[in-house]
């Protein structure tokens, strides 16, 4: 599949996922209480619009897109396409981690989950674990930990399972 | 005189001189990363902002700016990869320099004129902004109205290859900004029974999701940048004979770089290779370009530099960011309640007169800090990219979480990241997004407000002379830039078409 095609095919995409979108934010645009403090356009006026305008947008971008890879009538390979999405999901992988961070900080604490993150996302990115990359890790989560509590004075979590089996 | 003791005042009674330093240090270490644009160094520091006061907190965010403007030529003549979009007009004749053994004088050229340029935009900036904030005091809730639809106009030119899919990507930001509680009645609105989002979505949460997270995200399919080579090199100033000769290109880089910074949607790098173009044409060297010439290196240079000024312009006065580093700059406003603008002089001047100074200080740290600070850029630019990824990583999870100490927002964050990366890669544009994020509030509100005073009435909008000139200028905007799109679409798509 050369460029152009997987252009126009990424915008068809962009449009109905956009018109998908439209679709929902109107449901819930529609539900939008009527208040008895309402001026003339209301609390629903403007996000129903917006909702009919991406609707617009995305319809005229999915038909764009159509009518151009009608014209380029070209055989569509899906090989390489399939090498760029696979690179895609791992981009995307590297939230893993920080989604790991939001679920384990409650309960072990910012120190160690920092340390988890920083250790985590090295590996995912392709660092190989050793001594070096758990040194550098510990030095990262004392540096967060030194700037963001010390410095910064910001309330971090101590984490509650240190808190039971200390207290 | 009075301003001047109000902008020395912001600077000595706050922590703006040492953030000023702080700033273009980070702004320096931030360019020279190829990857990290001005605006994404500025968004990593964004929620430290926060527990600043406002002055200091502006002037960190502006010295960023200017910082990375400089770090981005060290790899873009290095190894031949900007570091910011903006320096990709220096690699041209810098890295040939370096090729010929002058990588130290390249360097030097860039320095002394991003210095000239810097200062250059920050006057423009000083004798532009005030006027054009005097005009804007006398708006009412139409011309307010009218003045967001202008921001939003701004859109048509921000939008790339495709206009669709700017204004796509404006009216989603328009979406996520009617998230809360609505402005004039208190109804919640998209809040789904989440306590999180009854203050809504805060502008800084979607702009460092936008900025940072989206471009971490990308470095993980981006090829690894080239090393540096370890042999310290010594930066060289220019001496007397080449200032002399570089002046006439660094006068053609600040009247472009003023131009462009004014102008939404252009910013450095058009500026800079608009800079290049022309201090070739008028060279007396014309023939030197491209192997090696150092005006060359001083026009791109000059020009983006002028931009870290003259890009504050529209945002100053009229609060319409126009362009990724003036948008996080305004978010960083907006942190402490301040909201660009008219009202800025008025209500909060220390904050504007202060960043003045700040900007001109800032300046002066990055042509002394940049004498000195080669070596530790080469140093970081050498680190694995797996370590650097997980400190901005790190930095960026326990900034957000600092602001209002809420793991919902770090999902936020998280959210828009994966969102500004599918944009990334179906090349839906960034900017519009948070252009509607930021000015929807503005506009909502004061349309309302609008026909709460007309009845309904929709003339209002055409009544008041204001309203109607912006309206005006927006859809002139708006059709020159469909005209323009036209132009271009019309010969590629007949090229599409034939078999």
């Amino acid at each position: 599949m050369n460029g152009v095609t997987r252009a126009l095919r990424g915008d068809t995409v962009v449009g109905l996922a956009a018109l998908a979108l439209a679709g929902v934010y109107a449901f819930f645009a529609f539900e939008i209480p009527h208040s008895f403090l309402a001026d003339p356009v209301g609390a629903a006026g403007l996000p129903e619009l917006y909702a009919i305008a991406l609707a617009l947008l995305a319809s005229l971008l999915v038909a764009q897109s159509l009518a151009s890879r009608a014209r380029l009538r070209e055989t569509v390979e899906s090989g390489s396409d399939r090498i760029a999405a696979s690179q895609h999901f791992r981009a995307i992988g590297l939230l893993l981690p920080g989604i790991g961070y939001l679920v384990l900080i409650s309960s072990l604490g910012y120190f160690v989950t920092i340390f988890l993150l920083i250790i985590g996302v090295a590996l995912y990115a392709g660092a190989n674990l050793s001594l070096r990359l758990l040194s550098i890790s510990v030095v990262g989560a004392i540096s967060m930990w030194v700037i963001f509590d010390k410095l910064f004075n910001i309330p971090l979590p101590v984490g509650s399972l240190w808190l039971r089996l200390f207290n | 005189m009075h301003e001047l003791g109000v902008a020395w005042h912001g600077l000595t009674s706050t922590w703006a001189i040492p953030a000023s330093i702080v700033g273009v240090i980070w702004g320096i270490f931030g360019g020279a990363l190829p990857g990290i644009s001005p605006s994404i160094a500025m968004a990593l520091l964004l929620p430290f902002t926060y527990s600043l006061d406002p002055v200091t907190a502006v002037v960190l965010l502006g010295s960023v700016y200017i910082g990375a403007e400089y770090g981005g030529s060290i790899p873009a003549i290095l190894i031949n990869t900007p570091g910011t979009n903006s320096a990709a007009a220096t690699t041209i004749d810098g890295y040939a320099m370096h090729l010929r053994g002058q990588g130290g004088l390249a360097l030097g050229i860039s320095l002394t004129s991003g210095f000239v340029g810097g200062l250059f935009g920050l006057l423009m900036l000083v004798v532009l902004t005030e006027p054009l904030a005097d005009v804007a005091l006398a708006f009412t809730p139409p011309a307010y109205f009218a003045l967001g639809m202008f921001g939003l106009s701004i859109i048509a030119s921000l939008s790339g290859n495709s206009l669709t899919k700017g204004l796509i990507s404006g009216i989603m930001g328009l979406m996520i900004a009617t998230v809360g509680t609505d402005p004039l009645s208190g109804v919640s609105r998209f809040t789904f029974g989440v306590p999180d989002l009854i203050s809504g979505v805060k502008p800084i949460l979607v702009m460092v999701g936008l900025f940072a997270v989206s471009e971490l995200l990308a470095q993980m399919v981006e090829p690894e940048w080239a090393k540096v080579s370890s042999r310290i090199m010594r930066l060289e100033l220019p001496d007397w004979t080449l200032w002399k000769r570089l002046g006439r290109c660094e006068a053609i880089g600040c009247a472009i770089g003023t131009f462009e910074g004014i102008t939404p949607g252009a910013g450095g790098t058009i500026a800079a290779f608009l800079s290049y173009n022309e201090a070739k044409r008028w060279s007396k060297h014309p023939e030197e370009f491209g192997h090696g010439s150092p005006e060359g290196v001083a026009a791109p240079e000059c020009a983006n530099n002028v931009v870290t000024g003259t890009a504050l312009v529209p945002l100053l006065s009229l609060g319409i960011p126009g362009s990724n580093s003036a948008a996080v700059l305004l978010g960083g406003l907006l942190i402490h309640g301040l909201n660009p603008g008219p009202m800025l002089f008025e209500r909060a001047p220390e904050v504007a007169y202060g960043l003045y100074a700040g900007l001109f200080v800032a300046n002066v740290v990055m042509l002394l800090v940049g004498l000195v600070i080669l070596s530790p850029c080469i140093w970081l630019v050498n680190r694995p990219r797996p370590y650097l990824l997980a400190f901005i990583f790190a930095l960026i999870v326990s900034g957000v979480y600092s602001i209002e100490q809420s793991f919902f927002q770090v999902g936020i964050v998280f959210a828009t990241g994966l969102l500004g990366y599918g944009m990334r890669r179906f090349d839906v544009p960034i900017l519009p997004m948070v252009l509607g994020v930021v000015l929807g509030f503005m506009v909502e509100s004061n349309y309302r407000r609008s026909l709460l005073l007309s009845g309904g009435d929709h003339t209002i909008f055409l009544r008041d002379p204001v309203s109607l000139g912006l309206l005006a200028t927006a859809l002139t905007l708006l059709a020159f830039t469909l005209w323009r799109e036209r132009r271009r679409v019309t010969p590629s798509a007949a090229r599409l078409g034939t078999p």
